[in-house]
């Protein structure tokens, strides 16, 4: 189930926002694949990661860079769902959870396209 | 998107292998080689944790009855040649011609770089089991 909310998220984040999310290609949540192993092929986004170039860049960029991470961050705060847990693909999860909606009472006008396509369902956890 | 759960041809997995030597579980000092989950582990203990994937040379899925998961955290189980036949038909590629590690996780025991004959760099989590930390 992580692996099959992890993938539901990337996806929702790519659909309905701006950020650089890498496109899954393929997956599979069932250990008992012939791979016999859960997996997640994406994209290889390019670019550096911000941790890399840290401590070696001031001024500017780093503003930049901190700016488009709290717009990022606060977009996403700004979406309220209908109930606490983790996104999914609907069809990943039990009737009783597709049929009650993805979102609370307020719905960002962006996002409801992902309506029809994901639901909230238990919290991913690895453990 | 392409959900891929099915068993595969077995054509595709012929042309996805690939020159990578297919990884063997039984290497103690290889600490590089793709399956190997080779940091941020416990080190008590680490001969007999390793000695035990030389013994059970299995998935830890066939193997929960004989000894505990923790034991298998030092390798993470996954059929390589069926991991680049997957990439391959989702990315209508012939051929996987590289793989390389290039990060280890506490819950992911591989990410790898996956290069198919578009040389169009894939990046892929492969999630075998929860590590017993």
């Amino acid at each position: 189930m992580v692996t099959a909310s992890e993938v539901a998220t990337m996806e929702f984040m790519r659909l309905h926002t701006t950020f650089d999310v890498p496109a899954v290609y393929a997956w599979s949540k069932n250990p008992a694949n012939p791979v016999r192993s859960e997996y997640i092929l994406m994209e290889d986004v390019r670019g550096v990661p911000l941790m890399e170039s840290w401590y070696s860049i001031s001024g500017s960029p780093v503003s930049t860079a901190v700016l488009r991470l709290v717009n990022n961050v606060y977009s996403m705060s700004t979406v309220l769902f209908s109930q606490i847990g983790s996104i999914y693909f609907k069809e990943d999860l039990p009737q009783e959870l597709q049929s009650r909606p993805l979102f609370g009472s307020t719905i960002v006008e962006q996002f409801r396209p992902a309506e029809s396509q994901f639901r909230i369902g238990p919290i991913a956890d690895y453990s | 998107m392409l959900r891929v759960v099915s068993s595969l041809p077995l054509s595709i997995g012929h042309e996805a292998r690939i020159s990578l030597e297919k990884p063997r579980m039984s290497s103690l000092s290889a600490a590089n080689a793709l399956h190997n989950h080779s940091t941020g582990r416990w080190l008590y203990n680490n001969d007999q944790r390793e000695l035990c994937w030389l013994i059970f040379e299995k998935p830890p899925d066939l193997l929960t009855s004989f000894a505990p998961a923790e034991n298998y955290v030092r390798q993470a189980y996954f059929d390589m040649e069926q991991l680049q036949a997957v990439a391959c038909e989702a990315m209508h590629a012939t051929k996987c011609i590289h793989a390389s590690k290039i990060a280890e996780g506490t819950t992911k025991p591989l990410d790898c770089n996956v290069y198919l004959d578009s040389e169009v760099p894939l990046r892929l989590i492969q999630q075998g089991f929860s590590l017993a930390f």
